[in-house]
């Protein structure tokens, strides 16, 4: 067994056995206490709701969501980053829109969502929206920001090298975002699943939304909690994703620890 | 690799034209409706080919008289000038290496070495492998592909002075470079600079607080004189080239230091005790 394995291990084993405890304790109580299985199953209902149901939820709802929120995603990253670009590059569009941006978010975004679906019917790109909606504001947000947070010495010496506005923007702004990028895409990604779920109850006849509500509809706890199951599994793999995208985009956040080495190849080197 | 062919005696002959000139430069910080006046009425000639260091203390002006230097600042009044011609559009024609070295964190020594000649339009191919033929003579082969933070000071200093180099400009302006190495590193990195410098060719203005520093890396050494900074006292500094560190024990070098160290004393009002200490910060 690898270090990596053994290191893996020593991580994930507190939280990993803290949610079995919890799933004993869930099953033993609700079976204890006799809790009716429609206000909540047992785990090992919702494990054999989620078998009985496999075949939709894998590969009927599972898809119909997870292209609504790629979609939202893809759109939401496009039109944020342009719009941080935009920001950045040009102050009177900053003047123009961050105020605004701002705004947006004290509207009640899930009450705007009905007037999506009137608007796009029961077609893909009314939850879309309602995806794009709620994940392009991290989006936007904290790629401006990190478009900020290029050092203003890496700046300076790059208009001392003759660098024009695009050069500075690509070469300092551009990479020294990355990191509040790729957060703002974990926290976006994450509401996305929201946006689409809650698009899907709204109007959908397919989707794990649609079928969460359904089931919901007809008092059914255990395949409900199996679509929330399966959801939560969206979420945490988008998540895995893009937490990859990250590392592959930024390698050099990835070479750390290798300073005592390198401090040796310091020696000295006749003149 | 041409630029490192030279002889030493090559080098030498290109001494004496003034390349550049800054003449009666007025320069002032505004803020809040008040005026904080920084150069006044500032001269000063570096001549082709030298090696021209300024000695000041913090806030005499150093930083503000490079950014002018480069054009990042426009004097409020005086010329700059170029080989005698009025020196505009200064933004991409000299090289500046930053007090910090400010190399970026996601590009490798290679790919911070070849920035410059990203931004002037090569190709990145072709800038990372004009780059690579510079490593070697820099020290930097073995630690060409990692990334600055895996790198000593020292190291990170001369992959910041590659890049200055690699811009190729006459003109090098180099801020405190070593200011943040410690001792023995920046003896090191002293010994370094000054056999690499011979073979360059190229103009050097050097800005430090280390009065030994200045006189052993240097052809002249400039204080720097008055607030606002109007004035520069410039000492000749004639020890031969090429200088082994143990120039820094002769006669010559210790009469140069005292006469310098006096004069900084003077520009403080407060005479320098001993040898070994000069007056930082401040």
């Amino acid at each position: 067994m690898g270090e990596r394995w053994r290191q893996w291990i020593k991580t994930y084993r507190a939280p990993a056995g803290f949610c079995l405890a919890m799933l004993f304790l869930w099953e033993t109580a609700v079976r204890g206490l006799d809790v009716p299985a429609f206000i909540l199953p047992p785990p090992s209902a919702i494990a054999v709701a989620l078998r009985e149901h496999a075949d939709v939820l894998w590969t009927v709802h599972l898809p119909a969501t997870l292209s609504i929120v790629a979609l939202g995603l893809l759109i939401s990253v496009i039109v944020g980053v342009a719009m941080a670009a935009l920001m950045t590059l040009f102050p009177l569009a900053e003047r123009t829109f961050y105020p605004l941006l701002i705004v947006s978010q004290t509207l009640p975004i899930i009450a705007l969502a009905p007037v999506f679906i009137l608007w796009f019917g029961y077609s893909v790109w009314g939850k879309v929206a309602v995806t794009v909606l709620i994940s392009f504001f991290p989006i936007v947000v904290n790629t401006y920001d990190g478009f900020r947070r290029a050092d203003s010495e890496w700046m300076d010496l790059l208009r001392v090298m003759g660098a024009n506005r695009w050069q500075i923007f690509l070469k300092a702004q551009v990479p020294a975002a990355l990191p509040m990028f790729f957060s703002g895409l974990k926290m976006a990604a994450v509401v996305s699943v929201i946006g689409a779920t809650i698009g899907e109850w709204l109007g959908a006849n397919e989707g794990l939304g649609y079928f969460s509500r359904r089931m919901a509809h007809s008092v059914r706890a255990a395949p409900l909690f199996a679509a929330i199951f399966v959801l939560s599994l969206l979420g945490i793999g988008l998540f895995l994703l893009i937490q990859w995208l990250e590392r592959q985009a930024m390698p050099w956040k990835r070479e750390s620890g290798r300073k005592e080495e390198a401090a040796l190849l310091d020696k000295p080197m006749g003149g | 690799m041409t630029h490192l062919g030279k002889s030493v005696n090559d080098a030498r002959e290109n001494v004496g034209m003034t390349l550049l000139s800054l003449r009666d430069v007025d320069f002032a910080f505004r803020h809040d409706g008040r005026i904080f006046p920084v150069l006044r009425g500032f001269s000063l000639d570096v001549r082709e080919g030298e090696f021209f260091s300024l000695i000041g203390t913090s806030g005499s002006g150093k930083s503000t008289l490079f950014k002018l230097i480069t054009g990042l600042l426009e004097p409020d009044g005086g010329e700059i000038l170029y080989r005698g011609e009025p020196f505009r559009q200064r933004l991409g024609r000299v090289g500046y290496m930053p007090q910090r070295d400010s190399l970026f964190p996601w590009r490798t020594v290679r790919q911070n070495a070849a920035l410059a000649l990203e931004i002037k339009g090569w190709r990145r191919k072709a800038a990372l492998r004009r780059a690579s033929s510079f490593l070697s003579a820099f020290g930097l082969e073995e630690v060409a592909d990692h990334y600055p933070h895996q790198l000593s000071g020292g190291l990170r200093q001369r992959a910041a002075f590659l890049r200055t180099v690699l811009g190729e400009h006459e003109l090098l302006l180099l801020d405190e470079p070593f200011g943040a190495l410690d001792a023995l590193t920046r003896l090191r990195m002293q010994e370094w600079l000054l056999g690499l410098w011979q073979r360059l060719e190229k103009t050097v203005l050097f800005i430090t607080h280390d009065v030994e520093e200045a006189i052993l890396l240097s052809d002249r050494v400039g204080v720097l004189r008055g607030r606002p900074l109007s004035d520069v006292y410039v000492v000749d500094v004639p020890l031969p080239r090429p200088r082994p560190l143990s120039v820094v024990t002769g006669e010559d070098f210790v009469a140069l230091k005292s006469r310098l160290l006096a004069l900084i004393g003077e520009e403080f009002g407060t005479p320098v005790e001993g040898l070994g200490v000069g007056r930082e910060g401040g």
